[in-house]
């Protein structure tokens, strides 16, 4: 059986190079003329989406009104928490669009820790730090209507992110990507479905724990598993 | 490496045996600057990558396809892809798995035309191949450098693996990566690459098993 064994090692050893062909004269004609090209610059990528979708939540939060409750919050835990909130964007978003040094691509671990961690942290920081200013901020109490408001926020978060999750998309597309894209992709969708989160804080007045913890934070929950679905399928390379 | 490997062949544009590497330099290190130096525009930056990588790429087809001459020209349409894909390339990076992936994709694409033009792409439905002969004009059938039919049983075992065993299995146990550059072509963790790689491994020594000893 070792005889066996060794003799099965060898020949997946024999399977390790092969002596390759020349050139065929169609290569040749195009290696012997490399023109110097532009190299894709993912930082210019990064600042471009970022920008973009801060741009859309900027028109969003426009269109729906800022919080009626501003006023009432406590200023210091509005700013942290909406710094909080780009921070949690900010940091897959560039997780999965820069390479990490000296890769063509995103790291693969920073982008599943990232794609786990943001939605868990989302959730336990909208349950644990949550302030409600009372009556400025609307408690609801009746079931029809908190179906209605959770509705709301998860139906606008998704329509807002449709663009800045199409910017990603492309910025991956433009990117040499690796073989299996899932957690590059889960990444990219916590990252939206943080800015999802950003833009909510910045419009709903609604208060309770149910509210933040399902249809705010519950965003980057459904962004980090939309993106693990979809971004392998759109964001896959025309090879 | 099989001893075949070490005819690479031809003097075109300074194609030719792979120099042997200055111990402190590595494939990455050697890869990285020649693909920079050939994203610049000099010609001669080619003949180095296609020196260093085309061996291991050749092999990894020829896993995929289990089938030489396909392989062959999978090798072809897969450098010419760098070529118009050389802009791309970011500046500073291992350029190997890169080229892995564009192996890859190729070798997919032309599995789905075939498949599409109902014509195999595999040795059941392609003709019989034709017998290559190295530079040193040896024909590469009249020296095997290790069981022929072996080789053949453990390219057709591996296709018989779940694919991401086979790509494990192949990156790791037969083309030498390390788990963290196996995992990098994949695009998943060391860990599940080890995992898979393990798996894969014990599965493919099992049905070799089994047919070593039915033979």
């Amino acid at each position: 059986m070792n005889t066996t064994a060794s003799r099965i090692d060898a020949a997946l050893r024999s399977l390790g190079e092969l002596s390759p062909p020349p050139p065929s004269p169609a290569l040749l004609a195009l290696a012997r003329d490399p023109r110097p090209v532009a190299r894709v610059a993912p930082g210019r990528s990064l600042a471009l989406v970022f920008g973009a979708s801060l741009f859309v939540v900027a028109v969003h939060v426009h269109s729906h009104c800022v919080r009626r409750d501003l006023a009432a919050l406590p200023r210091a835990w509005f700013w942290a928490t909406a710094l909080a909130w780009l921070a949690a964007f900010a940091a897959p978003l560039a997780i999965a669009l820069v390479p990490r040094r000296g890769a063509m691509w995103a790291d693969t671990r920073a982008a599943r820790a990232a794609a786990v961690a943001v939605p868990v942290v989302a959730i336990a920081l909208s349950l644990l730090l949550r302030v409600d200013a009372a009556p400025a901020t609307r408690l609801l109490t009746d079931p029809a209507k908190v179906r209605e408001e959770l509705e709301w926020c998860l139906v606008t978060g998704l329509e807002m992110n449709a663009v800045p999750f199409a910017l990603g998309v492309m910025a991956l597309r433009r990117a040499p990507l690796p073989l299996h894209l899932r957690w590059i992709g889960a990444a990219l969708g916590a990252a939206n479905g943080a800015l999802a989160g950003l833009m909510l804080h910045l419009a709903c007045d609604v208060g309770g724990a149910l509210h933040a913890g399902v249809s705010h934070a519950g965003h980057a929950v459904i962004g980090s598993i939309a993106g693990a679905w979809l971004v392998p399928t759109l964001a896959r390379p025309r090879s | 490496m099989s001893s075949n490997g070490d005819a690479v062949a031809v003097g075109v544009l300074g194609f030719g045996r792979r120099e042997a590497a200055a111990p402190e330099r590595t494939l990455a290190e050697e890869a990285t600057g020649a693909m920079a130096r050939y994203c610049d525009g000099d010609a001669s930056a080619f003949p180095v990558l296609y020196a260093l990588t085309a061996p291991r790429l050749l092999a990894y087809l020829t896993c995929l396809v289990r089938d030489r001459a396909a392989a062959e020209d999978l090798l072809q349409q897969t450098f010419i892809k760098v070529h118009w894909a050389r802009g791309s390339y970011v500046a500073g990076a291992d350029p190997v798995p890169w080229l892995y992936t564009i192996a890859h994709r190729t070798c997919l694409d032309e599995l789905r035309r075939a498949r599409r033009a109902r014509v195999g792409l595999t040795r059941e439905g392609a003709g019989g191949r034709e017998a290559t002969v190295a530079i040193d004009g040896v024909a590469d059938d009249a020296r095997p450098p290790y069981d022929e039919r072996l080789v053949e049983a453990v390219l057709e075992a591996l296709e018989r693996l779940p694919e991401n065993h086979r790509l494990a299995v192949v990156l790791t146990k037969i083309q030498g990566n390390s788990l963290v550059e196996a995992a990098a072509i994949l695009g998943t963790t060391p860990g599940a690459v080890k995992l898979r790689a393990h798996r894969g491994y014990v599965m493919l020594r099992e049905m070799l098993g089994a047919a070593e000893e039915g033979a």
